[in-house]
């Protein structure tokens, strides 16, 4: 997951053997399946990105760091995370980077075959603001209080893709029409699902006992690090892209769907888990301890666990959504050099929202600079932008964040991301 | 120049996952939880077989330990071997009887007389003539074959026989007969002759003490001579001869190349008797030993070896029987036959062959050669060492008289483990009922002496003998056990405290016992005519029964268990912080407790000491001196990080509970323990933990 994080993040993209290529005025990534499979020009184009984004609309910066990069979550830290909290919060977080090529294909004139490998990590959150607190500070300060818990869930998936994809240039009455329909092969290398249906716990005054209220689901392919040697899970997914561009060039429209597909995770290690009961703890039975009838080592945390909560063991394998992408924008040149982008992004069957945002641009010479505005996603507002500039004829360099708050104020922003290309062209 | 780029872009990457890698995620929480409870009854702290409940409820601590089991065969019979060894020259090697018969014709004669004379004899054979005198004739040598009879023989006694008959029509005078070896010339046979008329015969007996004769003789009749016919006309045939006839008989020999007959080398007939030092035994069942057989043979012929011991049979009534072939020496050597023949649970009569002996065995050896029809060197310097016998016998049952012996035994037991826990504090019962069970599994009758039996509590030194008259230092006669069915005899000693001091003995809460105990051996002798007996079942036990009704004063009692905590092997144990542990307990018990915990590392070295705030209440009695409802008590210990951090370190912990009766107005200061007493707890945490979740 660091590798991915990082690799994310600091990717460099870089162009041979052609044009840079038009900067894509998406919210949160530097690929957008619509330029990637737009045509240019060029005979043969390679491209490597990278994309991060994580985000709240509770959870400050601040917190969502220690969960990227590690360090202790300070009472601090606690406080910020707890003060905007509503009964029922969401987060999450997405890595994605990539490497594709593409030629024409010299026996069909005007199309262009695009082949990418893609590696992804998403991971979202529903929780209660109980579930936060009893997470962040143990259940003592629910002592004689019920912690509520419906409705909380989660989801994990990473998974590699193998894609192949096929885009066509075609004339749209005076407009310039680039589509491109693609599948990819994906290897599914870890998956986890928690669904909380419902779920409390009361903490008596004196400890003495909690009684436990809970129904819930959980399915894993297992712990243990993930391997592309050992695959947990395959699915066939689809991209489907369109860009519109105005005879004029004052306009261009683009829409784009990726990695729409079902994972089937089939792994030897899978487990699936329900739970549904409602019980009283009052600690563990040791009768037989104390009378020696049994030692201390008899029975492992994980077996006593499984008495007291009262697990389910489900048969058979389970399923789950890919987080596909979409993504659709229009952008409109206000006047040379000056552009502005409204679009909308969606991740598909995970916490995220739909989110809005609003793009300006402007272009210094050899250099660019952006502004951002948006809302929703895995929730708040970011108010963000970006730079590039092009040196030595050859070299591009772009950095840009969806939230410049998120480095300046992390304690009360919810939304965070860096994005950074490096790329080369000849 | 692209490949530049591609490289430079790529080490820029590297060079950002190096520097970022990324910590571990973690921060405290504040856990309130129950840990652990559980309830329990008296009866379940001791086991079943260890309580009884009488019918006010009330309880009898029930106890039985075995003091001593004595194998009275294991430490007082000990069959020996019986091996043995038996260095044999051949007592006598002999050949049988042979005769050879070696004829000299008229013919023959007459050649070796040649002209005239000899001329005349050919030419008048078929008719009558007269034969004149004929002087200084010789046979000539005639050889004797008796190769079938033998190669060579050295003679220790025997004779030859020579028979000469005169078949010439004419008489013979002055006759000089020798038989030699045609090898080294040496004369076996050197016989005068004066004279043998025509028909007559002559007999000599010549002694072969000493001499070593050949298969290949030569018989001359070196000079003799004949006064002829006189004149008289005598029919002339010539064929025919003078009749040498030579008997070799009773041959003994010293040694020989021959075909040798079937004859016993060794035969042996013994009666093998036991030293056993005192014991008498008539029948021995053996549980495991062996028959041995070892031999060195330097004869080069096969031995034959019989083997038997009449009285010794299976469970079949098949006698043992062995009969293993010792293969022949090779020329100048020996070879050696090692083999050992079970004898498990085979039952041996010990009466000898006359069946009024005892300790005693008949057995039979015999070691013979076979005529094979074989050329074969044998001299009675060849021998034959045997080794033959029984080995390693363990009896399973033995029947006789087992004498009249004393034994002791003295030994110290820790058979008194339900006091073992307890480490201080005093403990006053108020009854008790002991009863010591003496059983006698041997078919002899015994008078037991108790001369010391000490309690000892090894953790205070404290001891105390057992005073009991009548029953320490007294004799105390035991029934020998009758067999078929088997049934031990036994004698019940009770001691209680009106006839001895077992309350003090029990009061000191013993862990060890000393005693010190004599049998003597069937004190009136064998007045059962060599009917004891001892079978495997057979063993002399002391049992201990006891009866402790569970009414007592504990005063400061201390009661240590160890326990494995294997905290060390916790993952993650770092994670739990400090905290404040509460023991919540209901008693039911009338007494109070106090509990400390001490940890200890895999060394056994001592990390830290956990007391709880308060001891348990004791339940309060009624008006019927009994537990009504249990007391509540609330116990906590705080525990501090470096205190947790030594509580994780540990491997085991020693628990301590000192435990104080506590009675009311109008009841005993004993108190009584009921079945349905018990004592519930809980233990309770408010407690930091650090909860990682990883990187």
């Amino acid at each position: 997951m660091r590798l991915a994080l990082l690799t994310g993040l600091f990717l460099a993209s870089f162009y041979v053997f052609g044009q840079q290529p038009v900067t894509p005025r998406t919210l949160n990534t530097w690929y957008d399946p619509a330029f990637v499979h737009a045509s240019t020009t060029d005979s043969m184009v390679v491209t490597s990105w990278g994309d991060a984004w994580a985000g709240s609309n509770a959870l400050p910066s601040t917190f969502a760091y220690k969960f990227l990069f590690g360090g202790e979550v300070t009472d601090k830290i606690k406080e910020q995370a707890t003060k905007k909290l509503d009964p029922l919060n969401t987060g999450g977080y997405d890595f994605q980077y990539g490497l594709w090529y593409s030629s024409f294909l010299s026996f069909m004139p005007g199309y262009r075959v695009h082949v990418g490998i893609e590696q992804t990590a998403h991971r979202g959150f529903i929780f209660t603001d109980d579930l936060l607190r009893m997470g962040l500070y143990g259940n003592a300060i629910f002592a004689d209080e019920t912690a509520v818990f419906d409705g909380s869930g989660y989801d994990a998936k990473a998974y590699m893709n193998l894609k192949l994809a096929v885009s066509k240039e075609a004339q749209l009455g005076k407009n310039q029409l680039f589509f491109s329909i693609g599948m990819g092969i994906l290897e599914g290398l870890a998956g986890e699902e928690l669904d909380i249906s419902n779920g409390s716990i009361y903490t008596a005054p004196d400890g003495s006992y909690l009684d436990l209220d809970y129904a819930f689901t959980y399915n894993t392919t297992g712990r243990g690090a993930n391997k592309i040697s050992n695959p947990r899970g395959w699915a066939v997914g689809g991209d489907l892209s369109a860009l519109l561009i105005g005879d004029d060039n004052k306009w261009q429209a683009a829409a784009s769907i990726s990695d729409l597909g079902v994972l089937a995770w089939n792994h030897e290690r899978l487990a699936r888990y329900a739970g549904d009961t409602t019980s009283t703890y009052e600690g563990i039975d040791v009768t037989d301890i104390v009378l020696g009838v049994q030692d201390l080592s008899s029975n492992s945390n994980s077996d006593l666990l499984l008495t007291y909560i009262d697990l389910d063991t489900l048969d058979g394998n389970f399923s789950s959504v890919t987080p596909a992408r979409f993504d659709a924008h229009f952008s409109y040149q206000l006047m040379e050099g000056t552009d502005l982008t409204a679009g909308v992004t969606h991740r598909l069957g995970s916490s995220f929202d739909p989110a809005v945002y609003l793009i300006g641009s402007k272009q210094f010479g050899p250099s660019e600079a952006q502004v951002m505005l948006s809302f929703g996603g895995y929730g708040g507002w970011g108010i963000g932008g970006g730079y590039g500039i092009t040196v030595m004829d050859h070299y591009h360099v772009d950095i840009r964040t969806p939230n410049i708050l998120a480095f300046i104020v992390p304690g009360f922003s919810t939304v965070s991301g860096l994005q950074l290309r490096l790329s080369a062209g000849f | 120049m692209k490949k530049r780029t591609v490289w430079l872009s790529i080490g820029m990457i590297l060079l950002v996952l190096v520097s970022c890698k990324k910590k571990e995620t973690y921060w405290d929480i504040n856990m309130l939880t129950p840990l652990v409870q559980g309830e329990l009854t008296i009866l379940d702290m001791l086991p079943d077989s260890l309580t009884e409940v009488n019918a006010d409820e009330s309880l009898t601590l029930v106890y039985q330990d075995e003091l001593l089991s004595y194998n009275f065969a294991d430490e007082n019979i000990s069959i020996p071997d019986t091996l043995i060894t038996t260095f044999v020259s051949l007592d006598s090697l002999s050949l049988d009887d042979r005769t050879i018969v070696q004829s000299i014709t008229l013919g023959d004669v007459a050649i070796a007389l040649g002209f005239p004379v000899g001329t005349f004899i050919i030419l008048s054979n078929g008719s009558e003539a007269a034969i004149d005198p004929i002087a200084d004739l010789s046979s000539g040598e005639q050889p004797i074959d008796a190769t079938s009879f033998f190669q060579t023989a050295t003679i220790q006694t025997g004779f030859l026989d020579i028979k000469v008959d005169n078949g010439f029509p004419i008489p013979l005078e002055n006759i000089n007969l020798t038989i030699r070896n045609s090898m080294d010339g040496a004369t076996i046979v050197d016989e005068y002759v004066a004279y043998i008329g025509p028909g007559e015969t002559f007999t000599s007996t010549t002694p072969l003490d000493g001499m070593t004769v050949e298969g290949n003789l030569i018989a001359e009749i070196t000079d003799f001579s004949s006064p002829g016919s006189g004149g008289e006309l005598v029919l002339i045939d010539t064929s025919d001869a003078l009749v040498i006839t030579m008997t070799a008989y009773d041959l003994e020999l010293l040694a020989a190349t021959a075909v040798f007959p079937a004859q016993d080398l060794i035969d042996n007939h013994n009666n093998i008797v036991y030293n056993m030092g005192g014991p008498e035994f008539t029948q021995m069942k053996i549980k495991s030993g062996e028959v041995t057989m070892y031999v060195i043979n330097t004869i080069q012929d096969s031995i034959h070896i019989e083997y038997s011991i009449p009285g010794a049979t299976d469970q079949y009534g098949v006698p043992v029987y062995i009969n293993p072939v010792v293969p022949p020496a090779p020329e100048g050597g020996s070879v050696v036959y090692d083999q050992a023949f079970p004898l498990d649970n085979f039952t041996i009569d010990l009466r000898g062959a006359n069946g009024t002996s005892y300790n005693t065995f008949y057995n039979e050896f015999k070691a013979s050669i076979d005529s094979t029809g074989n050329v074969v060197s044998i001299s009675l310097e060849d021998s034959v060492e045997v080794q033959y016998g029984l080995r390693d016998i363990i009896p399973s049952e033995l029947k006789g008289y087992f004498g009249q012996t004393d034994f002791s035994v003295s030994d110290t037991v820790g058979g008194l483990s339900f006091f073992e826990s307890i480490t201080g504090g005093n403990l006053t019962l108020t009854d008790c009922d002991v009863l010591l069970h003496i059983e006698n599994g041997v078919g002899v009758e015994g008078d037991f002496t108790i001369n010391q039996l000490t309690a000892v509590n090894s953790r205070t030194g404290q001891t105390v003998n057992l005073y009991a008259p009548g029953i320490v230092n007294a004799p105390i006669p035991v029934n020998r056990a009758t067999n078929n069915p088997f049934i031990p005899g036994q004698n019940i000693l009770e001691l209680t405290p009106d006839n001895s001091n077992i309350l003090d003995v029990l009061g000191i809460l013993p862990d060890k016992l000393i005693y010190d105990i004599n049998m003597q051996v069937n004190p009136n002798g064998n007045e059962f005519n060599y009917q004891d007996f001892f079978i495997e079942a057979s063993r002399i036990n002391f049992f201990i029964d006891m009866e402790i009704p569970m009414e007592f004063i504990a005063s400061d009692l201390v009661l240590e268990k160890q326990v494995e905590t294997k905290f060390n092997e916790l993952s993650n144990r770092e994670d739990i912080k400090s905290g404040t542990f509460t023991l919540h307990v209901d008693n039911g018990f009338p007494f109070s407790a106090g509990i400390a915990m001490t940890f200890y590392d895999r060394n056994q070295e001592e990390l830290t000491t956990v007391n709880f705030s308060n001891p348990i209440a004791a339940g309060t009695l009624d008006g019927e001196c009994k537990v009504s409802s249990p007391t509540y008590s609330e116990l906590s210990a705080i525990i501090d990080e470096n205190t947790m951090m030594d509580i994780l370190r540990s491997g085991t912990a020693l628990v301590t509970a000192t435990f104080n009766t506590e009675s009311a107005e109008g009841c005993s200061d004993a108190v009584k323990i009921y079945s349905d007493y018990s004592i519930d707890f809980q233990l309770t945490a408010d407690f930091t933990y650090t909860l990682n979740i990883g990187n």
